[in-house]
Order: C-alpha cells, then sequence, then structure tokens
C-alpha cells in the first residue's frame, strides 16, 4: 500500500515538470523549479533514499534559482532601465 | 500503510497542489508565495514519513528543509524585490495554516515518539519551520521593498 | 584591548560554545564519548565564527 505514497509523489513529480515546461518567464521558471526540487525531495524520501533528498535539497532548494535569478538579472539589467541608474 | 503514512499522503495531497497550481498560474507574488507554504508542506510531510517507516534519520531531511526552504524564498524576495513591490502577496492566511497544522503534527509526533532528545529534535524542527516561514513571509510582504534595493 | 572588553569577549564565545554543544547533543542519534569530543570541538570553532560574525554585523 505504500505504492500510494509512490504514486502520489510521482504524480507530483510530473505535474510539476509540466508546470517548469508551459512557464515562459525565466524569473517565474526559477520559482517552479524550486518547487520541482521540493517535489523531487519528496519521491526521494519516499523511495527510501535519504541521503540523495539530501543533495537533492541542497542543491534544487537555494542554488539553483539563485543562479538563474542572477544570470537573468545580468542579461537583463542593460536593457532595462532606459538612461536611468538603479 | 499506517496512519502516519496515509496522513503524509493526505497533506501532500491537499497541501502541495494547489502549491504547484498557484505557482505556476497567476502573479508572480502568488507564485512565492506558494513556494513558501510548499517548503513547509514538504517538511511536515517528511516528519510523517519518518514516524511512518519507522526510521529517525529522516527527520534529518525535514530539519535541512526547515532551514534551506526559507533560505530560498529569501533568495526570491531579495531578488525579485522590484516585480514584487507593486503586488505584494498576502501571507497571511499561509503563515496562519502553517502553523495551525505545525503544532498539532509535531505533538502528535513526539507524543509517539516518546520523551527524550528525538521529541526536543522534533520542537525544535516544528519552532525552524515556523521561524522560517514567518520571516520568509515579512520579508516577502515589504521587508526588501522599500530602501535597499532601489538605492 | 582592556579587561572588561575581554572579559565580554570570553563570555561571548562561552555562551555560544554552550548553547551549540547543546544543540548538537541534541541533533545526533547516538551519545558517546567521540560525539560528545566531535561535538565540543565543533562547537568552538562555530563559536569563535558566531562570535567574529556577530561582531561584524552589529558593527562593534
Amino acid at each position: 500500500m505504500t505504492d500510494v505514497l509512490v504514486l502520489i509523489s510521482l504524480l507530483l513529480v510530473a505535474g510539476s515538470a509540466t508546470a517548469v515546461v508551459a512557464v515562459r518567464d525565466p524569473a517565474r521558471q526559477a520559482l517552479v523549479l524550486a518547487v520541482l526540487g521540493l517535489t523531487l525531495t519528496v519521491l526521494f524520501t519516499v523511495l527510501q533514499a535519504p541521503d540523495v533528498a539530501l543533495s537533492q535539497l541542497a542543491v534544487g532548494s537555494a542554488l539553483t534559482p539563485l543562479l538563474i535569478l542572477l544570470s537573468v538579472r545580468k542579461v537583463r539589467r542593460p536593457g532595462r532601465r532606459e538612461g536611468g541608474d538603479r | 500503510m499506517n496512519v502516519w503514512l496515509v496522513t503524509a499522503s493526505v497533506l501532500l495531497v491537499a497541501g502541495f497542489v494547489p502549491v504547484v497550481w498557484g505557482v505556476a498560474t497567476g502573479p508572480l507574488g502568488r507564485g512565492v508565495a506558494a513556494q513558501n507554504l510548499g517548503t513547509s508542506v514538504v517538511c511536515l510531510a517528511i516528519l510523517l514519513l519518518s514516524q511512518g517507516y519507522d526510521r529517525p534519520s529522516y527527520v534529518d531531511v525535514a530539519l535541512v528543509v526547515a532551514v534551506l526552504g526559507p533560505v530560498g524564498t529569501l533568495v526570491y524576495a531579495r531578488l525579485l524585490a522590484d516585480e514584487l513591490q507593486d503586488d505584494p502577496p498576502h501571507t497571511r492566511l499561509f503563515t496562519v495554516s502553517v502553523v495551525c497544522v505545525t503544532v498539532p503534527v509535531v505533538v502528535a509526533l513526539c507524543l509517539a515518539g516518546g520523551p527524550g532528545r528525538a521529541a526536543a529534535k522534533l520542537v525544535l524542527v516544528g519552532v525552524l519551520l515556523v521561524v522560517g516561514n514567518v520571516i520568509a513571509s515579512r520579508a516577502l510582504t515589504g521587508g526588501f521593498s522599500r530602501s535597499e534595493v532601489t538605492r | 584591548m582592556t579587561g572588561k572588553r575581554t572579559a565580554t569577549l570570553i563570555a561571548e564565545l562561552l555562551v555560544w560554545w554552550f548553547s551549540l554543544s547543546v544543540l548538537w547533543l541534541v541533533l545526533i542519534s547516538t551519545v558517546d564519548a567521540l560525539e560528545v569530543l566531535a561535538g565540543a570541538v565543533c562547537a568552538l570553532l562555530a563559536a569563535v565564527l558566531a562570535v567574529a560574525a556577530r561582531r561584524a554585523v552589529t558593527g562593534r
């Protein structure tokens, strides 16, 4: 009966992965990627692999969004504000 | 399939499906608030799973979620402060519901595990979860938006 | 550095060391002599870093 938990986690992973692909704006995609990382953590815990869940959490919750948002900021900055400074 | 695993499944379905929906659709403020709620739901679910599978080592995963989840939300609050400034997210309801769900879950887990260091660890994880959620919500609704970014 | 400042510094270091050691003892699974020793050493290092960080943040 613990297959139900595995099924729920897999459906959540599939749902959030589809959401990542469906969202177009990069800043929002970073947000949905963080949620995908959380669902993967739950999946790995349900599959009895807590060390993999810890690694996934360490990478996917803070590092990946930070990297993506910083890159988006760097790329967008010259075109965003015309003539003004921050 | 004991009662802890059933509770974890119910919590995941009832708590995380709205999170995925809220983070994918709607304005950005709702998405960041949904991510904040999602980390709290995952932390509570993993605490229940650790009791359900009878593996005390899973509490460490919940501890790391309780610490790193709000850090992730603070990253968004800092780096998306311009976009969030015009439409601050409404996080009060989420914070209240997180507190209302965390307290019975932690109390039930402490009663099931018995007194001792394990119960103290569970209480610590619960406190970190609630404090992290409150701090992240406070940062989202206006901590960073005024003075620091526009300088 | 005057005597009062060193006294407050050492007192703060001891408070941090004590709280971090208690935190370590709560978080580990089994308590034996080696764990206590490792916890004490790590807590001392972390206490030094915490004192330095707090001084740097509050501008003292």
